[in-house]
């Protein structure tokens, strides 16, 4: 069993891969760890609490999914516009890692909705989670720690 | 759904779920806080005898059919993705959709989601729900039942009060 | 028509409200300025942030105007009123009072605005017992300073917003 635990303020978290459905995935997920980076809430997911990864490496579309759950860790490509206040020049997607913790979110691209690869399952720890990311909307956003255990 | 339940409210009404060929049996609480008139005129009818057949627009949905009389207000509406285990009631107008799905121009049912990648819709896309019960126990065995419904056909499913 | 002032953290913008389009949802808002309170920004519907009418402010408005079947232009104040029959699971970020009932001023600063999960919700136009939502103003004077600062709002919280009237 792979495992990674997730930090958000003083909310820990840990997740199961699933290295069996998500192998590429997985794989690549364990290069870029650990990830310690500016958390930020989706704007247009709804409940989701999400990390840029500056990774030059092509994530591939695996273990997709329309329909993200409670609980859910996804990796996907979101929309420039969604990140910045404007279209980056040249950049028009990023590379992010993500979590949702609550229901009524599911992700959204420019058109519809937008397939992610879920890469794990969050098994401990998401009421935390639920409560200091709206914690975090209301006082503002910390840091975001993914890391292998 | 709601804030911390009041413990010095009326316990929870619990509904039990079966299929008349099958040992799986589910049980469901009722939302009474969030959806309490659903969930009362639904508890009115029961016991519930119901043709459940797998949805064909949805996921990994199963539905009953009532009759089209049963027509409940919005209620505990449920916009978007539901999780495993949500029973929702829905009903559409008279010639809503295009054509008549499942032979029906118009419908009142009960719906119940028993995996994730779900979506109650039709053929115009996401449909609203009233969200006004959850199986508490026994989502697996009653999953398997479900599942095996798109190779197998209807079943006759039964809903009764958890006395 | 009238005009609506908004300050958010030391930054300004002027609207000017749709009162030949919709002049009871303006009236009624008119009326119950100046509204102020902690905005916070939206999850579902992108580059928006809103200000919810708590108390005497509350605003339970019939929809007016023409049906705009859900779309949404940067600079758009829209009135929003939710049915307390919406789940929309924990509202944890909100106060206690909107957890299911919400009446705010929806305030679109850039784009998108109204993307994401708002924008293929079922609910839209659904029906007036479920969800009001009435484009009242635009902004007429948005500057960069004030749209910065809504921004900010999604990374370091909350921030008081003051809407008054703009009396010539």
């Amino acid at each position: 069993m792979t495992r990674v635990k997730i930090t958000l303020g003083s909310a820990e978290a840990l997740a199961e891969l699933d290295v069996e459905g998500a192998p590429k995935t997985t794989s690549w997920l364990k290069t870029v760890l650990p990830v310690e980076a500016q958390a930020i809430h989706s704007m247009e997911n709804g409940r989701e609490v999400y990390a840029l990864i500056d990774d030059p490496q092509q994530v591939p579309e695996e273990n997709q999914t329309i329909y993200q759950c409670v609980g859910d860790l996804v990796v996907y490509y979101k929309p420039a516009i969604f990140v910045k206040p404007t279209w980056p020049r040249h950049v028009r997607s990023f590379l992010v890692v993500g979590f949702i913790y609550e229901r009524q979110s599911a992700i959204r691209g420019m058109s519809g909705p937008l397939a992610t690869n879920l890469v794990g399952k969050i098994t401990e720890g998401i009421d935390a989670l639920a409560h200091e990311a709206p914690r975090m909307r209301r006082e503002g956003f910390g840091e975001i720690g993914i890391s292998l255990v | 759904m709601s804030s911390e339940p009041d413990e010095s409210l009326a316990p929870t009404r619990r509904l039990r779920i079966s299929f008349s060929d099958s040992e799986a049996v589910a049980v469901a609480d009722l939302l009474d806080d969030d959806c309490p008139n659903t969930c009362t005129s639904l508890w009115d009818m029961l016991p519930l005898h119901l043709n459940a057949i797998h949805d064909i627009w949805s996921g990994h949905l199963v539905l009953g059919h009532l009759d089209s009389k049963v027509v409940l207000p919005p209620e505990n509406v449920l916009t978007y993705i539901p999780v495993p285990g949500d029973i929702y009631y829905y009903y559409r107008p008279p010639n809503y959709f295009r054509g008549s799905p499942y032979g029906r121009v118009e419908s009142a049912e009960i719906g119940f989601v028993y995996d994730r990648d779900t979506r109650p819709q039709g053929p115009r896309g996401p449909e609203s729900v009233n969200l006004f019960a959850r199986i508490t126990d026994g989502l697996d065995d009653f999953a398997k039942v479900c599942e095996n419904m798109i190779y197998r056909g209807q079943k006759d499913l039964l809903i009764e009060k958890v006395e | 028509m009238r005009k609506l002032h908004f300050e958010l953290s030391g930054a300004s913008a002027i609207a000017e409200m749709h009162d030949d389009v919709v002049p009871k949802t303006c009236d009624a808002v008119w009326d119950i300025l100046p509204v102020e309170g902690m905005s916070i920004h939206a999850n579902w519907a992108s580059r928006e942030i809103m200000l919810h009418l708590a108390g005497e402010k509350i605003l339970r408005l019939p929809p007016e105007g023409p049906p705009r079947h859900g779309a949404i232009a940067p600079g758009d104040i829209v009135y929003f009123w939710r049915s307390p029959q919406m789940s929309q699971g924990k509202q944890l970020a909100y106060s206690s009072e909107f957890q299911r009932e919400l009446s705010e001023f929806a305030i679109f600063y850039g784009e998108p605005s109204g993307g994401g999960l708002n924008a293929q919700d079922p609910t839209r136009g659904a029906g007036a017992d479920l969800e009001v939502t009435t484009l009242f103003a635009t902004f007429i004077d948005l500057p960069s300073e004030f749209t910065d600062r809504c921004e900010e709002i999604r990374h370091n919280g909350l921030k008081k917003l003051i809407v008054k009237r703009l009396e010539t």
